[in-house]
């Protein structure tokens, strides 16, 4: 086993065996476990990024011998980006994650857990392994709710923890019925797709269901609304990878997907966007408008794919790359309720990213999006016009619902609120900022 | 060695049963005394899969005893043979008895019945698993129909007798069933029987094989207690205490082995013949039992229709007659006579306590929420189980062979995640007053030792759950340290049948 693959396997346990450890009773939420083993995670992570420039590290182990189920877990260029970003989101997870309760010390678990799966699941090349993980990610999120949600809204948490729960199993279920379907011959491992109808069919299933699409996908708006921030954070950061993992399977098991399936798949993507849009302008809370964000860029993962000439999605993948970021950032502007000059600069900041500034993701996506709509025709021009002047006006909408109203919260509300440690948060925001601007220009160059 | 550990693993416990009828052993003594042997079969039992586990590189597929059992004419020399998978199941029959030790220390300690019957109960079990001959398999079998009565007959509700009427007139069934069979199709009118039936000209004699693989399924089905007849293997869920119905959980074991052992080598062109039809028959089967699942209103009507889904899908794999059904159905076999008594080892702790506090108040009893949990992860067959892998072999050998059963199987899924649902809620051991199976009248609830305030899992209870939490765990996370040999053992065995 080389040194690589020593790192890549201490990246992938880590979180798993952090919780083993006994937890000191006074650690604050900056040196709790979880945050302590992000943080070792991000240095193996870029003790690993020399190599993942130009290679492939991956670490492989048989689950059955004589049948193609073996575990193969591998680390590109491609995943190390999204990965990278995510750890930075999941270290904010876990300080937010800091909840006063009687569950707290599950929940700081379960939030490890579920940033252990995150990983695996961007990292796993099987489909039994892949669809396994997300059997096992619906039961462990499925208690994270349960757990994190506040008594008073109990209800909601139940409808939350259940449509995750059969959501999640049913996506596991598809990836391993679709891995058997096309890729059989191939030990498992995901490749060029034999073309059958099934696994097509298969296939679209799992992309429409990893993405949480407006209107459907109401259980995903709530959960942002009222589960705690760190919660919330560390369900987008999953979810985006789990939209990582399709939109790029797409790229290796169907190139040459045929036009209807990429029109259902835009179509699906741009109502998606619109329903978001409207959610946004419609939200009575400042914690419902931000919420809608994450919804209005996963969906923009479809119509990326809906547009997609074939090869890697890079829209998509700028896309998975921002949502837990401007999550995380959406939700620490939700929180942060001192204003003083650190603060402003990251709300500044903030919207200089959301806008799309050339240079940000979301420039990146959007042009990526715009040049591959114009070569698609008048129709898709118009469509994809009117979707970017509906986004400028929600970025605007934001702007003076965040600058000129001032929103109260409730005493009674268990989410945490940063009035102390605000400037910490602000400046960690700023960093995140950069970090992802400068990762997606690396991406840019790379992918 | 290995061949007197088993030996000694399989009648030992029939030694305490004799034993417990001595009158100065009881109590505590009793109890202990049966925990020790218990455990020294399993001990054996571990032994025998050892030098099983480090002979399967070099080619030794079998342990078979050195003392022959019954010799004849007709029969040959019969004896005990374990091969890895035997030995498996063993071991998890054996773990199950250990469990319960603890589980029912009062029982035990207050009953010289029990402690008999559940030593007769483990020899006749064991047996069975070891048996090379159907005959032989037929007196184990017909050795555990008194322990089993025993176990029913003592614990079943007020006005239920009729139950313990029903199981025993179907056990007897299905033992004549068995015996007509071996007698009639093995030895020792093999020969002389297909002459009575031949038709003058005729050059195919259909129906002598036909009637031998009616009765060898019907002796199994009942043994098994499997859909369609799964209606007396029901009774066991209406015991007064949880705990007794843990050792009847090993039932399927018998109708299985049974299966597995002699069914195809003694039939082969009747199965290749009907096994479409039957893999047809259970594949709906796992729905029903599926939307049964779904439905049930109860935690003793959960885990009884869970029972039912996980027997149907063995029962699939066996009668797929592929090495990758038969794999995948021998690992069901496994985590279902594992993952049935856990369940009902939970339960029984849920039913002893008053009901349950809210689950924002279960970070208070953690041993308690995380058996439940585990529970739960368990009865939906997520991959920290060895069931996830079971049903996934069953259902994939399906594909490409037999397409039109695969609906069922794929229908039956979601419905058993939304019926996990309410385990995962932490609802295992809310009573309904409504419910058929699990209502629990005033009267009844009372004879039930129960304690005043919600507490966490005792240290028996601990000691009764988590070995078999854990090993379902292990199994689940390192699936190759048993599938690896088992499927040595299956291609072994289908290559021998030409299969």
């Amino acid at each position: 086993m080389s040194a690589n693959q020593i790192l890549l396997l201490g990246y992938i346990v880590l979180p798993f065996f952090a919780y083993s450890l006994p937890q000191a009773k006074r650690t604050g939420p900056l040196l709790s476990w979880g945050s302590l083993a992000t943080m070792v995670r991000i240095f193996l992570l870029l003790g690993m990024a020399r190599t993942v420039l130009g290679d492939t590290i991956a670490v492989r182990s048989s689950l059955v011998q004589g049948y193609p189920l073996d575990i193969v877990f591998s680390m590109n260029a491609y995943r190390f980006g999204f990965l990278f970003m995510a750890e930075f989101c999941f270290l904010l997870a876990h300080w937010m994650g800091q909840i006063e309760g009687p569950h707290s010390n599950v929940i700081r678990v379960l939030i490890g857990f579920g940033q252990g799966f995150c990983s695996l699941l961007v990292l796993s090349d099987n489909s039994v392994a892949t669809g396994g993980i997300w059997l096992l990610a619906g039961a462990v999120f499925f208690y994270l709710v349960r757990f994190s949600i506040p008594a008073r809204d109990e209800e909601m948490g139940a409808v939350i923890s259940t449509r995750m729960h059969v959501l999640f199993f049913l996506l596991g279920l598809i990836m391993i019925a679709w891995g058997i379907a096309e890729f059989s011959e191939q030990s498992l491992v995901f490749g060029r797709g034999t073309g059958s109808d099934l696994g097509l069919v298969l296939w679209l299933a799992l992309v429409i269901l990893a993405i949480p699409l407006p209107p459907w996908s109401r259980w995903f708006t709530r959960a942002v609304e009222h589960l705690p921030e760190g919660v919330t954070l560390t369900i987008v950061t999953f979810l985006s990878a789990a939209a990582l993992k399709v939109s790029s399977l797409f790229s290796v098991a169907y190139p040459m997907l045929g036009w209807k399936q990429k029109l259902l798949l835009y179509v699906l993507g741009i109502m998606g966007c619109c329903f978001s849009i409207a959610g946004l302008l419609g939200a009575q809370s400042r914690k419902r408008m931000l919420g809608c964000l994450p919804s209005f860029f996963l969906s923009l993962v479809l119509a990326s794919v809906g547009v997609s000439r074939g090869g890697l999605v890079l829209s998509a993948y700028f896309a998975c790359l921002f949502v837990p970021v401007i999550t995380g950032l959406a939700l620490s502007t939700t929180a942060i309720q001192t204003y003083g000059t650190l603060q402003k600069i990251f709300v500044g900041l903030l919207f200089v990213l959301v806008l799309g500034v050339p240079g940000t993701p979301v420039y990146q996506i959007f042009s990526g999006i715009g040049a591959r709509s114009l070569d698609l025709g008048l129709g898709y021009a118009i469509v994809f016009g009117i979707l970017w002047f509906f986004y400028f006006n929600a970025n605007v909408h934001i702007c003076r619902r965040i600058f000129l109203e001032r929103e109260t919260f409730p005493e009674s509300s268990s989410t945490p609120r940063f009035g102390g440690t605000s400037g910490l948060y602000a400046g960690y925001g700023i960093f995140m900022m950069i970090m992802v601007i400068l990762m997606s220009q690396f991406a840019g160059r790379i992918l | 060695m290995s061949g007197w550990a088993g030996l000694l693993g399989t009648f030992l416990p029939l030694l305490l049963a004799v034993v417990s009828a001595w009158r100065p052993i009881r109590g505590a003594s009793l109890w202990t005394l049966s925990l020790a042997v218990h455990l020294i079969s399993w001990a054996c039992f571990v032994i025998v899969l050892l030098t099983l586990y480090a002979g399967s590189s070099k080619g030794v597929d079998s342990v078979l005893s050195p003392v022959i059992l019954t010799a004849s004419q007709w029969s040959g020399a019969t004896a005990l043979r374990w091969d890895f998978s035997t030995a498996v199941f063993a071991l998890a029959a054996c773990s199950v008895m250990v469990s319960f030790h603890f589980i029912a220390r009062e029982l035990i300690q207050s009953s010289r019945a029990t402690a008999a019957g559940l030593a007769g109960y483990l020899c006749s079990l064991l047996g069975a698993l070891g048996a090379n001959h159907p005959l032989l398999f037929c007196a184990f079998m017909a050795g555990a129909v008194v322990p089993r009565l025993v176990f029913t007959g003592m614990d079943v509700r007020e006005g239920k007798i009729e139950a313990v009427k029903e199981t025993a007139f179907l056990s007897i069934v299905a033992l004549l069933s068995l015996l007509v069979c071996v007698l009639a199709f093995a030895e020792p009118f093999q020969t002389a029987l297909p002459l009575w039936f031949k038709i003058e000209g005729a050059n195919r004699i259909v129906l002598p094989g036909s009637i031998g693989i009616i009765l060898l399924l019907l002796a199994a089905s009942i043994s098994a207690g499997i859909f369609p007849f799964h209606g007396n293997a029901r009774r066991i869920f209406q015991l007064e205490r949880m705990e007794r119905a843990v050792p009847l959980a090993l039932q399927p074991f018998f109708g299985f082995a049974l299966l597995f052992r002699f069914g195809l080598s003694s039939f082969p062109n009747e199965f290749r013949a009907f096994s479409p039809h039957l893999l047809g028959l259970f594949s709906v089967g796992v729905a029903y039992c599926a939307v049964g699942f779904l439905g049930s209103r109860s935690s003793r009507d959960r885990v009884f229709w869970l029972q039912q889904v996980l027997s149907c899908f063995v029962a699939v794999g066996f009668f797929s007659l592929s090495v990758k059904g038969w794999h995948g159905a021998q690992a069901m076999l496994i985590f279902e006579c594992m993952a049935i008594p856990f369940f009902l080892l939970v339960l029984a702790c849920h039913e002893r306590r008053p009901p349950m506090p809210a689950a924002r108040e279960l970070g208070r009893y953690p041993a308690f929420a995380l058996s439940t949990a585990m529970a739960a992860l368990y009865a939906l067959f997520l991959p920290v189980s060895i069931g996830f892998y079971g049903a996934l072999l069953v259902t994939w050998s399906l594909v490409g062979v037999y397409s039109w059963p695969l609906p069922f199987l794929i229908f039956s899924m979601p419905l058993i995640a939304f019926a996990g649902v309410r385990i995962m809620y932490f609802r295992l051991g809310e009573m309904k007053s409504n419910s058929r199976l699990g209502e629990m009248k005033s009267t009844s609830r009372e004879s039930i030792p129960q304690e005043k305030e919600f507490t966490d899992l005792h240290r028996d209870e601990l000691v009764a759950i988590l070995p078999l939490g854990l090993t379902l765990f292990l199994l689940g996370i390192l699936p190759r340290i048993l599938l690896g040999p088992m499927g040595t053992s299956i291609t072994n065995t289908l290559k021998g049948l030409g299969f």
